[in-house]
């Protein structure tokens, strides 16, 4: 049966799956409050309002998309699924690499604990440097089908000049994961 | 002898290049690496512009770096929950409110946060709250709001805060009137909602004084226990009927479990900064001047503030 469904039909779906999820679990698990607060005489927007109504946005989409699908759209083929989860791999082990390169190389070559060094180059450059160029020279060597050496070139340029953009003109700024360490 | 002597005098410059190294990181303590200083409001405002100044005049005096964050939102709770995790080694601060702590902290549904979760430093400076209003509305104090309303007007009160709102309300039953409360985030939206006409009069902790002294603004009555210091002959809310106040600080707290070291060279440290330079102008200008409350005393107005939180609430079921 799921193999007659078109791509259409899979995006609603998702987008089905996914708002549900939002609505049931993830808004109950983090905020601290409903839809409409009523705090003495004074009526609030509660923390859940915001992220519901996108939610629900998200819902009709894709309740509208599986209902009407486009007609000559195509179906999935393993092909797709298997490049939707290249693509999700690829950007997880970005995120991991941004994440945890810094931690892991101070604790290999330095004696203090990365929260200290979490503003002192090279350190601080180390995970988005590695991630940012992994993200970049994987994602393009995907697309070409080789992984070759410009695309790494590509990445690592990238990566500097996005790192420099933010990090030489802004002192109060922190690239990832800096921030959250 | 001169072996004796050279080394002898070595020793005595090392002990003084020790002890005043131990003076300049205040107590023996310094970070080991940067702070990050979480501002509770919005930037742009007065309270974020004086947290950083007083993080350049920190850096400027000891060296320490300090990496504001704004974490802004429910009336300090937001920044407060972050902090209240972090590292209690020093590398983390949180400029917040009295008021965070204490009304809002007792107040906010499920926040989780209490006084004891977290290490006062010192406070800054203290608010000169006010009732203003634009002078164009023809109104010279409170008396006039009132009047006004009991005439048949609809008055817009704007407030940054649940504690204000309940205060405007207090200010309204106990003078037979009944206030549209507004309520915005921060004292510059109500400041500009006042400007801009859509609100009538509003609480400013402060951010009025410029256009106090210019004459756009005017002060209806104090929001505080005791006289403003810009127009200290403008009456209380006592006053006009109502028991509870305004009253409280901006104050830089750290998560509990300092230890005492950090404690009190980071508390020293804040202190010098906001009487000093820029940020000890902008705060003598927009908050009336610099007022370091630190330590046992510190933890008692706290505490207190919190446990007091719960009468006002019931004043205003």
């Amino acid at each position: 049966m799921f193999r007659r469904l078109s791509s259409d039909t899979w995006l609603g779906l998702l987008a089905c799956f996914l708002a549900l999820l939002l609505i049931f679990v993830w808004i109950p698990l983090d905020t601290e409050t409903g839809l409409i607060e009523r705090v003495r005489r004074q009526v609030t927007l509660g923390d859940s309002l915001g992220p519901t109504v996108a939610a629900g946005i998200l819902l009709l989409g894709g309740l509208l998309t599986v209902l009407r699908p486009d007609a000559g759209g195509r179906r999935l083929h393993v092909q797709n699924w298997r490049w939707i989860a290249m693509i999700i791999a690829v950007v997880g082990g970005a995120l991991v690499l941004m994440r945890f390169v810094g931690p892991w190389l101070v604790e290999l070559f330095g004696t203090t604990p990365y929260r200290d060094l979490r503003a002192t180059p090279p350190w601080s450059y180390a995970g988005f440097m590695l991630g940012g160029t992994y993200a970049i020279a994987t994602l393009v060597a995907l697309a070409r089908g080789r992984l070759t050496v410009s695309a790494v070139i590509l990445g690592l340029v990238t990566s500097v000049a996005i790192a420099l953009f933010y990090d030489l003109p802004f002192d109060d700024l922190q690239l990832p994961p800096n921030g959250d360490v | 002898m001169g072996r004796f002597l050279k080394v002898a005098a070595l020793t005595i410059l090392a002990g003084l290049s020790g002890a005043a190294s131990t003076l300049a990181d205040g107590h023996g303590w310094s970070p080991q690496g940067p702070i990050k200083m979480i501002i509770a409001f919005a930037a742009g405002g007065g309270a974020d512009t004086s947290g950083r100044l007083i993080a350049d005049e920190v850096t400027a005096a000891t060296g320490w770096e300090i990496i504001p964050e704004q974490i802004t939102g429910k009336g300090g709770i937001n920044a407060l929950v972050a902090l209240k995790d972090m590292p209690a080694d020093g590398s983390s601060i949180a400029l917040v409110v009295t008021e965070s702590l204490g009304y809002n902290a007792a107040a906010a549904k499920g926040a989780g946060v209490k006084p004891s979760d977290f290490t006062g430093l010192t406070t800054t400076a203290g608010f000169q709250m006010a009732v203003v209003s634009k002078s164009d509305k023809g109104w010279t104090d409170f008396g006039d709001v009132i009047a006004a309303a009991k005439a048949g007007e609809q008055i817009r009160f704007g407030v940054m805060s649940p504690k204000l709102a309940d205060l405007a309300y207090l200010l309204g039953e106990a003078n037979g009137v009944e206030f549209n409360i507004i309520q915005v985030k921060g004292g510059k939206a109500v400041m500009n909602g006042v400007t801009a006409g859509d609100m009538d009069l509003g609480f400013m902790a402060g951010i009025q004084a410029k256009g106090v002294a210019a004459g756009d603004l005017v002060n209806l009555a104090s929001a505080l226990s005791g006289p403003l210091k810009q127009t200290p002959d403008v009456p209380t809310m006592a006053d006009y009927g109502v028991e509870f106040s305004a009253d409280g600080y901006f104050v830089f707290v750290a998560p509990a479990g300092l230890p005492d070291n950090a404690r009190a060279a980071l508390s020293e440290a804040l202190a010098d900064a906001s009487g000093t330079g820029k940020a000890g102008g902008m705060i003598s200008k927009a908050f009336g001047g610099t007022i370091n409350i630190m330590g046992d005393e510190l933890d008692a107005l706290l505490q207190a503030d919190f446990d007091g939180a719960g009468n006002l609430m019931a004043a205003a079921e």
